[in-house]
């Protein structure tokens, strides 16, 4: 979530962040002109200034960025770092990898079969999911062989915890 | 009449900059066999080639002990323990070594694991 959060902030920031500079860039070379080059924000001065606190609107709007902002601080608060622990060779060690690492890893290994047409991964401490695209003349037991490969895999890691897998096959019609 | 000089010990004071300690570092874990340099693209243009990347800290005591944190990229498929074990062993003598330090820590993160001949992506030479 936060991966899609963190950019999206970061983008409407940054929008915001140059309206602005062209409209003090314009106030200054345009002195005279009324109201903003972008932003009709003499506009929208003259409007909030009707406005009082005591609308409901307002007390709406305020309660609304209030919960938006608990949300995105308990979301911020829940995120944690998802690096997968390895065993370490010695006790003042810490060895970690990413789960991009493993789902690459396991990629790798999972398109190596001649069955295999393509395959797509997602990794984390927890699960390892695999969907693979065959042709529809795939043997039966490719989702099987397709689990063997991948636990053969997470055997030779030196994994503190070891993920679930859990594999799907789609079949792909036409000419091998 | 002249002041008898001080010992040769207390003579100065020997500082390393921890940009030193952190080449060393880095510089021992990439000799380690198993562990792999990564090509260096920025916006896909290849410009160069980059090892281990490490950051230290040095903490107090006479000599000061070093806390480390590696990133490294490592040969797939290839003993992953026996390799990290290797570059803690090798870290460790050469800040010694060199720079008269004790390493005290080290995280290691294994940030790819490849096989040595792959490239990291398609190019054309």
């Amino acid at each position: 979530m936060l991966r899609v959060l963190a950019p999206l902030l970061g983008l409407v920031l940054a929008a915001a962040c140059i309206l602005l500079v062209i409209e003090v860039v314009a106030a200054w070379v345009l002195p005279g002109s009324e109201g903003g080059l972008l932003v009709p924000w003499s506009q929208w001065g003259a409007a909030l200034a009707d406005v009082s606190w005591n609308e409901k609107l307002v007390r709406a709007i305020a309660i609304a960025a209030g919960v938006v902002g608990l949300l995105m601080v308990s979301v911020a608060l829940a995120a944690r770092r998802a690096d997968l622990r390895l065993e370490a060779p010695s006790a003042d060690m810490t060895v970690t990898t990413s789960p991009r690492v493993l789902a690459r890893l396991v990629g790798t290994r999972v398109r190596a079969s001649d069955d295999v047409l393509s395959a797509s991964v997602t990794a984390s401490a927890r699960r390892v999911a695999v969907t693979a695209r065959a042709w529809d003349d795939a043997p039966e037991e490719l989702r099987e062989s397709i689990i063997s490969r991948v636990r053969e895999l997470l055997d030779e890691l030196p994994l503190r915890r070891r993920p679930r897998v859990a594999v799907s096959v789609q079949e792909r019609g036409g000419i091998r | 009449m002249r002041t008898p000089p001080a010992e040769p010990a207390e003579r100065g004071r020997l500082a390393i900059d921890p940009v030193v300690l952190r080449k060393i570092v880095e510089h021992a874990a990439d000799g380690v066999p198993g562990t792999l340099r990564d090509e260096r693209r920025l916006a896909g243009i290849d410009v160069g080639e980059h090892g281990a990347s490490a950051r230290v800290t040095v903490g107090t005591g006479e000599p000061a002990p070093i806390d480390v944190r590696l990133e490294l990229t490592l040969r797939y498929p290839a003993a992953v323990r026996t390799v990290v074990d290797a570059v803690r062993t090798a870290v460790a003598e050469e800040l010694a070594r060199l720079a008269g330090h004790r390493m005290r820590t080290l995280a290691v993160t294994v940030t790819g694991m490849r096989a040595a001949t792959a490239p990291v992506t398609g190019r054309l030479r």
